[in-house]
């Protein structure tokens, strides 16, 4: 009987050695998935042209060419109380970046205050939509701009704009911040004989900057630079915002870009950061792509705008 | 004075009030059923060893009235003055009686002597009282025999392991220790160790446990109907004992495994007055592997050493100074140590040399003093001092050296270190008061003093040419706070079929400007029906205060624990649960149980925050929700040559944050629809007995993108490929099953016995899941010159078949 044992024992020995003994990789089907419709439109009150992203979705596995992303003739509406106020085919062409599309739209097609739906449809996919109602303007009582903004927690000196809110109350607020830089060079003018011969002012821009990453509870990180911040603990009440650049000693004028958007754009834009932080992160928690799309993908996101120029 | 100050101090006293009215009413209560009745009481210890035995039961035949032996073996029995014939049972051990005139209060020390019929495991029969008699239902006990009979990943027993094969307890990933019970986190379980916390109890990320079996007296769960006497955490108490050591003879035990070696001794200090136990573990791969990691290095014109190993000591000696009092000492250290020293050397005239260091160590610390004493037959008190600490410290150190005629010239060197943990400082005083047969009453109070280090850097910078000399350190603030309890419960026997379990646990917390309180009651009830059946029920209110940072993934040390703060609220829940049980036949107990819990302010990361990351803490989690309801299913074999036990649960478990899944709820990761387990022993000769385990249960969820499309990322105009994941946790693990078996081989030799072990976890090599990953590969074809990308979904297995092999020696 012992033998017997011995001998099974060392068969399973031997046969836990084949190949890697502590990994293997076996295969997998997918998740299963719904084919959509993908719509990015962002717009403000007034705005004049908005970037469109349009896309089909595919699984997970798929290695589809990237051109097939891209849906051709689909339908857009703007409708306001199921009145279409703008409709748009995306056409037959597909756009240089794959997906977006920078289109016109009607002056004042947006409203402070009311209220937009959105809806896009194509033979091949099932229609989706999303309603928006436009915020109020941002109510900034004034923004300022001090050079010598102190030390940064990296002992970096920083430039601060401090932009002073009145939060409406009793409903929920969110606002996005941007920096728009003028840039200014002093250039000499030279004559035939390569003579400087004056010098002349030039004004570029302007071009989006970066806020810095702040330690305010209030604030978030937004798209490309900007920060976001929610009301949920200011609420009807006055409340600045302090912004951070890096310091330039070069002369620069500033445009501070504060928008009233949208919950679901505060939301999505969030989600959107985290999602791309998370990449780069394999013990992060995995993050969600927030979509505000009956029966699609995407975000329809509206913002009201007002626009402060500091130097 | 402020008002809400005001507010808190009133209610605080009326919290007061009403607990210490409690308290009297039941003492008065009880006082006044005792006129002509006198009372037994003592200790049932083993005969030989001297060791106390927890859970005997003793009982008075002619009057059918009984008790059970406390964690201390003690025993306290209030009966009429009359004859008494006293019977005294244990597993393992023959019974005894005693036929008295009870005339007076009288002390029994009753040592009984194990029984050569009922050896070890061939009947691990009825250790404790019947499963119908008590009225605290969720509650297993394990006999650490069966426990040690249990076929293990690499031969290397583990108690958490043990227990992840019972209803209602999960395990976590493929062969890790952690536990998840009753749809709670891997935070709301409180493992004692001889009643004091154990923080961190796992080794080698969790594949093991730190507790070594040899050490161990008894162990047992509670994952719901919580008495009184437990708070603190929300999903279960693990009571874990050490033994106490022989108190007459010098006896040791020990085993050579695969990975590690065991060694324990007992014996009395002064015979029959004291005794001590030291048990240590070892693994030695570190050691095995030094020769071959030498000769690698040496190839490569380098010097130095790495490895890891990890360590367990545990110790422990009582003191009988009288009949009455009795101290006892424990303590058990041990660690996990990662190590790297890695010196390359080149160059003549000058001649360099760069140096690596790195390390990573954690580990845990526990000491306790306790003091039994008797104040009157009826009155039994416990009074502990102890001292819990976990630590993690990882560094890293790189150093380039130029050396001219040996002369150190220059030298560039950067050093990190980490440290975080938790230190606790407790006393406690538990009293056990047996007014008469109807009654025991336990109460008691706790205070704790925790100190919280949530992370220290210190970096240091030296480049001798550019005479830079930089050591600084970064602190998260450490963060201290008081956690206090105090606690009333009544085991009341109504009627012979009507059985209560009540009581209150009062509990405050005191972290830095903010001060926390709870009342909870706690409520157990059972009523035996005709042929046997008891029908039981049980309500309780639990609150957490101090929390764990986790990766749910992998038993990390870096596992950090942290207090509710005034923007971390305590951890609250309350659970419900309804069953019947029943023994048959004397030997299968039969219990099932339905269960409704609701959780709340339970923590988790936000999206895209985790571990490794530098910011506030409380910034990075959120609080929420969670739901979990499902029936248990138990059927145990005690007795007979073969024993074990079948477990089935069919559970739900749900989480929902505002901050996560965009507020929806989902289901937790953790939620398992089915979980099956079957563990038995079969002793097939006196020298030969077989072990196996089966599991199944439903995968983990996991979240996982199901579709990907083209989007705006988060720089304007840059238009990338964004995946779409409709919700949280919204994709399932494959099933997870596995059999594991082993067979001892037993013999006595003449000055010991010996036993040879073997076995194998995963004997079917089933290939159950550890992670998963999406894979691409690109083909070329040579025709068109073009690659093509080609994606798989992939599941990475940990553990194929895995054998084990050891020796063991007990004399």
């Amino acid at each position: 009987m012992r033998n017997i044992f011995f001998l099974l024992f060392l068969a399973i020995m031997l046969s836990s050695c084949d190949g890697d003994p502590f990994e293997s990789i076996i295969k997998l089907d997918p998740p299963p998935y719904d084919k959509k419709i993908a719509l990015q439109f962002r717009a403000g009150v007034n705005d004049t042209f908005v970037d469109i992203s349009l896309s089909r979705n595919f699984g997970i596995l798929e290695t589809p060419a990237d051109s097939a992303f891209f849906i051709k003739n689909l339908n857009i509406e703007i409708l306001e109380s199921d009145q279409v106020l703008w409709q748009f085919n995306s056409g037959n062409d597909i756009p240089l970046n794959r997906a977006t599309i920078y289109q016109e739209i009607p002056h004042g097609l947006f409203k402070s205050g009311k209220t937009y739906e959105i809806r896009a449809s194509h033979p091949d996919f099932t229609s989706i939509s999303a309603k928006q109602t436009i915020p109020e303007a941002p109510a900034v009582d004034s923004v300022r701009y001090d050079f010598d903004g102190g030390i940064n927690s990296n002992g970096d000196e920083v430039s601060a704009f401090e932009v002073y809110l009145n939060d409406p109350a009793g409903v929920e607020n969110f606002y996005q911040f941007s920096i728009g830089i003028i840039s200014l060079s002093i250039n000499p003018i030279y004559d035939s004989n390569n003579n400087v011969i004056g010098y002349d002012t030039l004004r570029y821009g302007p071009y989006d900057g970066y806020f810095e990453v702040s330690d305010d509870p209030n604030q978030e990180e937004g798209l490309n630079g900007s920060v976001l911040v929610g009301d949920q603990f200011f609420d009807g009440q006055a409340q600045k915002i302090s912004l951070k650049i890096y310091k330039d000693y070069s002369p620069k004028e500033y445009v501070i870009y504060v928008r009233s958007i949208t919950e679901d754009d505060f939301i999505w834009q969030r989600s959107l950061i985290r999602y791309e932080g998370a990449q780069d992160n394999p013990l992060s928690d995995p993050v969600l792509i927030y979509s505000n799309f009956k029966d699609g993908i995407g975000i329809f996101g509206l913002y009201n705008q007002r626009n402060f120029k500091v130097n | 004075m402020p008002l809400c100050y005001t507010l808190r101090t009133v209610t605080m006293r009326n919290h007061y009030r009403h607990f210490l009215f409690i308290l009297l009413f039941w003492v008065a209560g009880a006082a006044s059923l005792l006129a002509q009745k006198h009372t037994i009481s003592g200790y049932v210890s083993d005969a030989q060893s001297g060791e106390r035995l927890i859970g005997a039961t003793v009982v008075d035949r002619r009057s059918g009235q009984g008790t059970t032996t406390n964690t201390y073996g003690f025993f306290s029995l209030t009966l009429p003055a009359d004859s008494v014939y006293l019977s005294v049972a244990y597993i393992g051990y023959q019974s005894d009686g005693f036929l008295f005139k009870l005339a007076q209060n009288q002390t029994f020390n009753i040592g009984l002597k194990e029984s050569a019929l009922l050896k070890e495991v061939e009947i691990v029969a009825e250790k404790y009282e019947r499963i119908e008699d008590r009225a605290q239902m969720s509650r297993i006990d394990i006999p650490i025999m069966q426990i040690k009979r249990v076929p293990a990943l690499l031969g290397e027993v583990d108690v958490l392991k043990a227990l992840q094969l019972l209803p209602g307890v999960s395990g976590g990933g493929e062969g890790q220790s952690g536990l998840y019970v009753r749809g709670g986190g891997p935070d709301q379980n409180l493992i004692l160790l001889d009643g004091v916390p154990v923080y961190n109890a796992s080794h080698l990320f969790g594949f093991f446990s730190v507790f070594n079996a040899d050490a161990i007296k008894d162990v047992t769960l509670t994952k719901g109907g919580f008495p009184a006497r437990y708070g603190g955490r929300l999903s279960s108490v693990i009571e874990i004992n050490m033994k106490e050591g022989n108190e007459n003879e010098l006896h040791g035990e020990g085993s050579i495994g695969i990975i590690s070696s065991k060694l324990t001794l007992e014996g009395p200090i002064k015979k029959g007055r004291s005794s001590f136990i030291v048990s240590g573990r070892r693994t030695y791969i570190d050691i095995l592997a030094r020769p071959l990691i030498k000769r690698a290095l040496e190839e490569e014109g380098s010097e130095g050493s790495f490895g890891y190993y990890f360590y367990d000591l545990n110790a422990k000696a009582n003191y009988r100074f009288s009949e009455k009092d009795r101290l006892y000492l424990s303590f058990y250290g041990g660690s996990d140590k990662f190590y790297s020293n890695i010196i390359e050397k080149y160059g003549e005239q000058p001649s360099y040399e760069n140096e690596i260091n790195a390390g990573l160590g954690w580990g845990n610390l526990i000491s306790a003093l306790r003091w039994n004493h008797v104040f009157s037959p009826k009155l039994f008190a416990n009074t502990t001092l102890t001292y819990s600490q976990y630590r993690f410290n990882t560094k890293a150190e790189n150093g380039d050296r130029r050396y001219e005629n040996k002369v150190l010239t220059s030298e560039d060197f950067i050093s990190i270190k980490y440290l975080n943990g938790i230190n606790d400082w407790a006393a406690k005083i538990d009293f056990d008061y047996a007014p008469n047969p109807k009654h025991l009453i336990k109460f008691g109070a706790s205070a704790i003093a925790h100190q919280f280090n949530p992370g220290k850097f210190n970096v240091k910078f030296i480049a001798t040419d550019n005479n830079q000399n930089y050591n600084f350190t970064l602190n998260q603030p450490e963060e201290s706070a008081g956690e206090f309890a105090a606690y009333g419960e009544d085991d009341y026997k109504v009627t012979s079929r009507l059985r209560l379990n009540y009581g209150l646990h009062f509990s405050a917390f005191t972290p830095k400007g903010k001060a926390y309180f709870s009342l909870q009651p706690r409520f157990n009830v059972r009523y035996l029906l005709n042929q046997g059946w008891a029908l039981k029920g049980g309500f309780s209110t639990m609150r957490q205060y101090i929390n764990l940072l986790t990766n749910e993934n992998l038993s990390l040390p870096t596992d950090l624990w942290l207090p509710s703060t005034d923007i971390i609220k305590p951890q609250d829940s309350w659970q419900a649960a309804i069953g019947v049980a029943k023994t048959f036949a004397d030997e299968y107990e039969f219990s099932v149980e339905g269960y409704y819990k609701e959780m709340k302010n339970v923590l988790s990361f936000r999206e895209g925050s985790s571990l490794f990351q530098f910011s506030n803490w409380e910034g990075r989690v959120t609080q929420g929700d969670g739901t979990a309801y499902g029936a248990e299913f138990f059927v145990q074999k005690k007795k007979g040559k073969f024993s074990g036990w079948i477990g089935y649960t069919l559970s739900w478990a749900w989480r929902q944050f505002d901050d996560l899944n965009f507020g929806k709820k989902y289901p937790y990761k953790f939620d398992r629809r089915h979980d099956f387990e079957i563990v038995g022993t079969y002793k097939l000769t006196d020298r030969i007995q077989m072990s196996g385990t089966w599991v199944f249960s439903t995968g983990n969820a996991v979240t996982f993108p199901t579709s990907s499309y083209l989007g705006q990322g988060t720089n304007l105009g840059y238009v990338d490929f964004l995946d779409h994941t409709p919700e949280r946790n919204n994709f399932r693990f494959p099933s997870y099953n596995r059999l594991d078996f082993g067979i001892d081989f037993k013999k006595q030799k003449r000055r010991y016995e010996r036993t040879w072990s073997v076995g194998a976890y995963n004997a079917y090599s089933r290939k159950n899941p550890f992670f998963l990953y999406l894979d691409s590969t690109y083909e070329y074809d040579p025709v068109t010159g073009r690659s093509t990308e080609k994606k798989n979904l992939k599941q990475v297995s940990l553990f194929p078949i895995i054998p084990y092999i050891s020796w063991a020696f007990k004399f």
